[in-house]
C-alpha cells in the first residue's frame, strides 16, 4: 500500500470525524461547565453510549496485540476476552445504575471524585487520580504504538512510525479538545461502526477468498492454536484485570455517568455486549487466520500487517482505518478522563475556592499536555503491546476493593481505601519491575489479594465513619426510585 | 442489595468463573477443533449476556426522573 493513498485515506477518514464532530459541537449548546464538556450534560442517549462505550473499550490492542497473541499462542486469548465481557456484562448490570445514580445526585464528574465524596476525603480520591494518570499514560501509548507499527508496515516504511504516532495523536486531540464529550461520542458511534465493518468485510474474505476450502482444512499445520495452551496462571494472571475493568479503569466507568435514562443505561449494556461478543471472536478468528496464512513471523504483533498484506487494497486501507479508528476513540477517551481528573481531582483538591470556569480551562489545558506525554512514552516502544496493556490495567485493579466498599460495605472508611491503592499499586509495580511471580501466580493476582486484605484490615483498625452509610443509603434511594426491579 | 440482585450477583460470577476455567478442566476431547476451547467459552459468554439481558428487562421504559443536576 502506498503512502499517499494511506494518507489519503486517513485525511478523508478525519474530515468525517470533524464534520461530526462540528455538529456535536453545535448541537451541544449548553455544552458549558464540567458536566457539560466531559460528561455532555449527563445527556447521551442509548445507541449512543453503546457505540462509544464499545470504543472505548475496544482499542488498536483488538486488531493488533489481539491477533498478535492468537497467532503466538493460540485460543486462549479467546477465554480471556470472553471472560472479560462476560465479567464486564455483569458488573455493569451492578454498577451502571449506582455509578449513574450517584453522579446525579452528588452532581460527579469524576470516578476518583466518587471515592472523595463517598469515603469523605479528599485524599482518597487523589490516590485514585495519581493512579488513573500513572497507569493510563502507558495505557493510552499503547494506542499510538499500535496506529505507529500499523502505518509503518503497511505503507512498507515510506510513512515512519513516528509520523503514525503524531497523527493519531493529533487527531484525538482535535476532536476531544473541540467538544468534549459530545464530540468524542458522536466520533466514537462513526469509529465503532468502521470497526465493525471492518472487521466483518476482512473476516469474510480470508473465510470466503483466502481459504476457500474451510478454516479447519487450512488451520490444520497449526491446528494446536485451537488447544489450549496458557498455563494455569498465565491465564488467571492476563485475565484478572480485565474482569475488573469495567469499575477500574477511570475512561469507561465516567461514561456510566453520561446516558440520559434508565432506558438508555439498558441500551448502552445491551448494545456493548452485542458489539463485544461479535468484534471479539471475529478477531480471534483472524489471528488463527494470520497463523495459518503467515506462519513464522518473529514479531507477533506484526500478524495483522502481514495478513493484511495478502488482502486487497481496499479491504486492507478499510482494514487500517479500522485500527487507526480503534486507538483514536480510546485515546480520546483516555486523554478526556486524564483531563478531567487533573482539573476536579488535582486542581480543585488544591484550591477548593476556584471556580468552575477554571477548573474547565486547567482540564482542557492539560488536554495537549497529556497527548505529548503519550507520545514520548509511544516513541520509547516498550515490550510487547498486548503485556503492556495487561499491566496498565492491573495497576488500576488496586482500586477495586475500594469501589467495591463504596458500594456495598458501610465500614469501609477513607484509611481503608487509601492504603488498599497505594498497597496494590506498589504491589503491581515492584513484583513486574523485580519479574517476581510469588506461588507462581502472576503480579495481579497479588495486586487483588494485597489490595483487598488492607481494604478490610484498614478499615477495621480505623475509626469507623458515618459517610459510608449515608453514602450507600442515598445511592441505595435514587436506584430503586429509578430502576425497576431493583 | 434486594434478593433478586443477590441471586444475580451470585449467577453472574458462579457462571462467569465456571465458563472461563471450563476448558482447563475438561478432558481434551475437542481441543483441537472449533468444537473445543472455543465454542465452550463463546457459548459460555452467549449465556451470560442473554441472562444478563432477562435481567435488564424491567429497565426498558424511559424511567429516572429525569432531573439533570
Amino acid at each position: 500500500m502506498s503512502g499517499s493513498l494511506l494518507l489519503a485515506a486517513i485525511a478523508v477518514w478525519f474530515a468525517a470525524g470533524a464534520v461530526l464532530s462540528y455538529f456535536a459541537r453545535s448541537a451541544a449548546g449548553a455544552g458549558r461547565g464540567m458536566s457539560g464538556f466531559f460528561l455532555a450534560n449527563r445527556g447521551i442517549g442509548g445507541v449512543v453510549s453503546a457505540m462509544t462505550y464499545s470504543a472505548t473499550t475496544y482499542s488498536a490492542f483488538m486488531m493488533v496485540g489481539l491477533v498478535g497473541i492468537t497467532y503466538r499462542s493460540g485460543v486462549a486469548s479467546l477465554g480471556f476476552e470472553l471472560a472479560y465481557l462476560a465479567a464486564t456484562v455483569v458488573l455493569l448490570t451492578l454498577f451502571a445504575p449506582r455509578y449513574w445514580a450517584a453522579g446525579r445526585r452528588f452532581n460527579l464528574v469524576t470516578p476518583p471524585e466518587l471515592l472523595s465524596v463517598r469515603y469523605g476525603s479528599r485524599a482518597t480520591g487523589g490516590v485514585a487520580a495519581v493512579l488513573s494518570l500513572v497507569m493510563l499514560i502507558p495505557y493510552a501509548s499503547v494506542q499510538l504504538m499500535g496506529v505507529g507499527y500499523l502505518v509503518e508496515s503497511l505503507s512498507g516504511g515510506t510513512l515512519s512510525f513516528g509520523l503514525g504516532i503524531v497523527l493519531a495523536a493529533s487527531v484525538s486531540l482535535v476532536y476531544s479538545r473541540w467538544g468534549g464529550l459530545r464530540s468524542v461520542a458522536w466520533t466514537d458511534a462513526l469509529q465503532a461502526s468502521i470497526m465493525m465493518i471492518a472487521c466483518l468485510v476482512l473476516a469474510w474474505y480470508v473465510s470466503a477468498r483466502l481459504f476457500p476450502s474451510g478454516m479447519m482444512e487450512a488451520l490444520r499445520p497449526v491446528s494446536q492454536l485451537l488447544e489450549v495452551r496458557w498455563p494455569r496462571p498465565m491465564f488467571l494472571g492476563m485475565t484478572l484485570p480485565w474482569v475488573f475493568f469495567a469499575v477500574t479503569n477511570p475512561q469507561v466507568v465516567q461514561r456510566l455517568y453520561s446516558p440520559r435514562d434508565v432506558a438508555g443505561i439498558r441500551r448502552m449494556i445491551l448494545g456493548f455486549a452485542v458489539f463485544g461478543l461479535v468484534y471479539t471472536v471475529l478477531c480471534v478468528f483472524l489471528g488463527l487466520a494470520a497463523a495459518a496464512a503467515v506462519p513464522g513471523l518473529p514479531n507477533p504483533d506484526g500478524a495483522m500487517a502481514a495478513l493484511l498484506s495478502r488482502a486487497p487494497a481496499p479491504i486492507a486501507l478499510v482494514v487500517t482505518l479500522s485500527i487507526i479508528a480503534a486507538a483514536v476513540s480510546t485515546l480520546t477517551a483516555v486523554m478526556l478522563t486524564l483531563s478531567s481528573i487533573f482539573a476536579r481531582d488535582v486542581v480543585r483538591s488544591l484550591a477548593p475556592r476556584i471556580g468552575e470556569h477554571v477548573e474547565l480551562t486547567a482540564g482542557k489545558a492539560a488536554l495537549p499536555v497529556i497527548a505529548v506525554a503519550c507520545c514520548i512514552f509511544a516513541a520509547l516502544r516498550p515490550g510487547l503491546i498486548v503485556v503492556l496493556s495487561s499491566l496498565a490495567s492491573g495497576g488500576l485493579l488496586a482500586q477495586a476493593p475500594a469501589v467495591f466498599g463504596a458500594f456495598f460495605w458501610p465500614r469501609g472508611n477513607a484509611a481503608g481505601a487509601g492504603l488498599s491503592m497505594i498497597a496494590g499499586a506498589l504491589t503491581m509495580i515492584l513484583l513486574t519491575v523485580w519479574k517476581i511471580n510469588p506461588m507462581g501466580q502472576w503480579p495481579s493476582v497479588w495486586t487483588l489479594v494485597v489490595s483487598s486484605a488492607v481494604y478490610v484490615i484498614a478499615s477495621l483498625a480505623s475509626r469507623p465513619s458515618g459517610a459510608g452509610a449515608t453514602f450507600i443509603a442515598a445511592v441505595r434511594d435514587e436506584v430503586k426510585m429509578s430502576f425497576p426491579g431493583m | 442489595m434486594s434478593r433478586r440482585e443477590k441471586f444475580w450477583a451470585l449467577f453472574g460470577v458462579l457462571a462467569v468463573t465456571i465458563f472461563a476455567a471450563l476448558p482447563y478442566v475438561l478432558p481434551e476431547g475437542n481441543g483441537a477443533t472449533f468444537a473445543g476451547p472455543f465454542a465452550v467459552w463463546t457459548i459460555g459468554c452467549v449465556v451470560v449476556i442473554a441472562a444478563g439481558i432477562g435481567y435488564m428487562r424491567p429497565w426498558g421504559g424511559k424511567g429516572g426522573n429525569g432531573d439533570v443536576r
